[in-house]
């Protein structure tokens, strides 16, 4: 009953996740079919393993986040690990304590593992250098939100296959955002084509020397695109200077189901939530039969469990 | 350390304001005097240093620096400020007018220089405020300041936003013959920015500060010293677009001048990929076109001076997620170093750098040419391209650890620092 990484799988070393900038197609292809076996534990009546037996994954969430939180806690303890949560606002730690010295003291408790989100871009990386535990990062900043891009692209190779030399178009503030990074990476690894769209605004300089293609609109972005995955917008922005309002940014920038006729007959839309319908999409599109929105939410805590696994594994915490 | 030995310095390369590098000389040093000059010169009862295969040089002279005296003495005192000056080769540093309480008093400024005075390990040269308190309201008091010793004035690494107060300024200093000192910056369009903006910010999701908000500014600081008549020196300047346009406001005849981190001769924003704090600085990183426009600007004239960019600080506000970081690195002990990577990289001709060292701040600070002549004051420097150390727990003089460099081995070292016939730094000495 226990998912043994068949023989063909190359060995997962992962000390830490910090991004997925630095991992190998091979690496990412490995975790996402070690997510594919524990998708099939999530589908059983028992959907427990005892693998992490023994072992404390540490939330550590200095940036507010109800669903990933819960994905990372729930894949934590589907593998028997024991689990354990600090939240804390940002602004609570900058007042008292640095991250450094809360990092020191939770590390002082012995967790193995401790999944980090901030909102600082670099956060993770510099967690990692100070303390002695395997960092999973769950979100830095604008910097990257390696689960998300991994949940991603598990949810569209199980849609469409062989990504290679497929088009998927993220669409939405690039510019802040740390999934549209960690997609970016990812996707490319994978071989796909990505074009990313937004209000100029939204399009950070210098984004094309990723291996990507930029447009200043959405439609020649969702022309022919096999997936379209949609950003949230920020509404608590709308003070910001990045776009007049939410009305004007739906009309332009917004996917609607007349807009999304442009893309692949059957094109996947993808929305990594929490959703501003009537924003970024329309509630018919959300709800709409292309939607695997939910899919992508039940595939995290499969990813966040194959994630856990190779960190444990290649700390010699010996899963069984 | 604190005599004043006869020394006879053997067979160093001496190099010469407006004249560069001549050939392999011996100086002879009497009384904190130079007496002699030539070749082949033989001891008379002075201690013997053999200074073969290294460069002899008036000290370097450093434009920004900052002290944490009066105010934040764990981060750097002006004891050990001085020490660490010295042992970089430095026999003068201007330092900012950031403390606390700010340098924007006469009060301060003679607190600074009397202070440094007593230590005698280098001329710690005072910037006083160009506004009160630095809020770039009102004028702070020059006149008095300038009494006091201080150099040149402005607001440290705080923009001027107000146009007028800048040009308030540039015309009142005239009155001192003292310069301005601004640090190019457009602070409404570079808000929130913590790097250069452009394909690194993009990738490391840091926010970023565009290019263009230093050259606005610094396009307007020229036009203001153009307006006003008044001497305008900018701290640091970081884009290429910058360095062509201080270029184009020379040949107009403006009275400007700039200078550029030894950083910024190196490094450029790829270099933050780890989000190493240490690499935050007041004017970023930029990229390589910019750092060669920099090379460029200094082979050419355009840029007069490199700067060490000293800014200690401790590790409570360095070992922080890199947006809450303080900016700044401490720089005076390996700014020669830095350089002398340019050199043997074949980047920028020695004499350049020493000019730009040594010559260009003496200028701008209306300080004496510092020529090896006999009759003058020994304040010298012996550089030692080959010296190998590292800077560390053991070889840095300054409280602060905040370099990029910390625990890496260098090449290129001060082996002696004089100052008016003082040994104030002997690499080989005790410590």
């Amino acid at each position: 009953m226990l998912p043994q990484p068949s023989a063909t799988v190359p060995p997962l070393q992962l000390r830490h996740l910090l991004a997925l900038e630095t991992l190998s197609a091979e690496q990412i292809t490995a975790l996402l079919d070690l997510a594919a076996e524990m998708k099939s534990v999530n589908q059983r009546t028992v959907k427990k393993l005892p693998t992490l037996r023994g072992i404390t994954v540490l939330s550590f969430f200095v940036e507010s986040s109800t669903r990933t939180r819960m994905s990372f806690e729930l894949a934590a303890k589907r593998l028997s690990a024991d689990t354990m949560t600090f939240t804390a606002s940002s602004s609570s730690l900058s007042k008292g304590e640095t991250l450094l010295d809360t990092a020191l003291n939770l590390q002082a408790m012995g967790p193995d593992i401790v999944v980090l989100r901030h909102n600082r871009s670099g956060a993770a990386q510099f967690l990692a250098e100070c303390i002695g535990c395997s960092i999973v990062n769950a979100g830095d900043g604008a910097h990257e939100h390696p689960t998300q891009g991994l949940l991603d692209a598990f949810t569209l190779r199980d849609k469409l296959g062989d990504l290679r030399g497929r088009k998927i178009a993220i669409i939405g503030d690039i510019a802040h955002s740390r999934v549209a990074r960690s997609n970016l990476w990812c996707l490319t690894k994978l071989g796909a084509e990505v074009h990313l769209a937004g209000p100029a605004t939204m399009i950070p300089p210098g984004i094309e020397e990723l291996g990507c293609v930029a447009h200043r609109r959405v439609e020649p972005a969702l022309e022919g695109a096999d997936a379209v995955m949609m950003l949230r917008i920020q509404r608590e922005r709308q003070g910001n200077d990045l776009f007049p309002n939410a009305h004007e940014y739906h009309r332009f920038f917004g996917l609607d189901a007349e807009r999304l006729q442009l893309a692949q007959p059957g094109a996947w839309v993808l929305h990594p939530g929490p959703m501003n319908r009537g924003v970024e999409i329309s509630a018919d599109v959300a709800d709409g039969p292309q939607s695997v929105i939910l899919e992508q939410v039940e595939n995290g805590v499969a990813v966040r469990m194959a994630v856990l696994y190779a960190v444990a594994a290649t700390r010699g915490l010996n899963p069984a | 350390m604190s005599h004043t030995p006869d020394l006879l310095i053997v067979g160093g390369q001496i190099y010469q304001p407006g004249i560069g590098l001549g050939p392999v000389s011996d100086l002879r040093v009497r009384g904190g005097k130079i007496v002699e000059l030539g070749s082949g010169l033989a001891p008379a009862g002075e201690q013997v240093v053999d200074a073969s295969g290294c460069l002899v040089c008036g000290g370097l002279v450093d434009l920004r620096a900052t002290s944490g005296e009066p105010g934040n003495e764990p981060d750097e005192d002006l004891c050990s400020l001085s020490e660490t000056a010295a042992a970089g080769g430095f026999v003068a540093v201007v330092v900012g007018p950031e403390t606390l309480p700010a340098n924007d008093d006469h009060a301060v400024t003679e607190l600074v220089v009397r202070r440094t005075r007593e230590y005698g390990i280098c001329e710690v040269l005072p910037m006083g405020a160009l506004s009160e308190r630095l809020r770039g309201e009102s004028l702070a008091p020059m006149g008095e300041m300038a009494e006091a010793g201080a150099v040149m004035f402005g607001d440290g690494d705080r923009p001027v936003g107000n146009s007028r107060l800048l040009r308030r300024a540039m015309e009142y200093a005239r009155s001192f013959d003292r310069p301005i000192c601004t640090q190019p910056l457009d602070a409404v369009l570079a808000a929130g920015g913590v790097m250069h903006e452009g394909v690194w910010s993009t990738r490391l999701g840091l926010a970023g500060s565009a290019a263009a908000a230093e050259h606005i500014a610094v396009a307007r600081d020229i036009a203001i010293a153009q307006l006003t008549g008044g001497r305008l020196h900018l701290a640091r300047i970081s884009s290429r677009r910058s360095v062509e346009l201080v270029r184009q406001a020379k040949q107009a005849g403006v009275a400007v001048t700039c200078a550029v981190t030894q950083w910024h001769l190196r490094l450029t924003a790829a270099a933050l990929a780890q989000y190493d704090s240490n690499l935050k600085l007041v004017a970023p990183l930029r990229d390589e076109e910019d750092r060669r426009a920099l090379l460029a600007g200094l082979r050419d004239g355009t840029i007069d001076a490199i700067c060490s960019d000293h800014m200690p600080v401790g590790t409570a506000d360095k070992q922080v997620e890199f947006d809450e970081a303080k900016p700044g690195a401490i720089g005076l002990q390996t700014a020669w170093s830095l350089v002398q990577q340019c050199v043997d990289a074949g980047e920028l001709p020695v004499a350049v750098a020493l000019a730009a060292l040594v010559d260009a701040p003496r200028a701008i600070l209306r300080l004496p040419a510092a020529d090896l002549v006999p009759g003058r004051s020994a304040t010298l420097v012996i550089l030692d391209p080959a010296a190998t150390w590292t800077l560390d727990q053991r070889s840095s003089r300054s409280k602060s650890q905040n370099s990029v460099l910390w625990g890496t081995q260098l090449r290129g070292q001060a082996r002696l620092t004089l100052l008016r016939g003082r040994i104030t730094w002997h690499a080989d000495g005790p410590r």
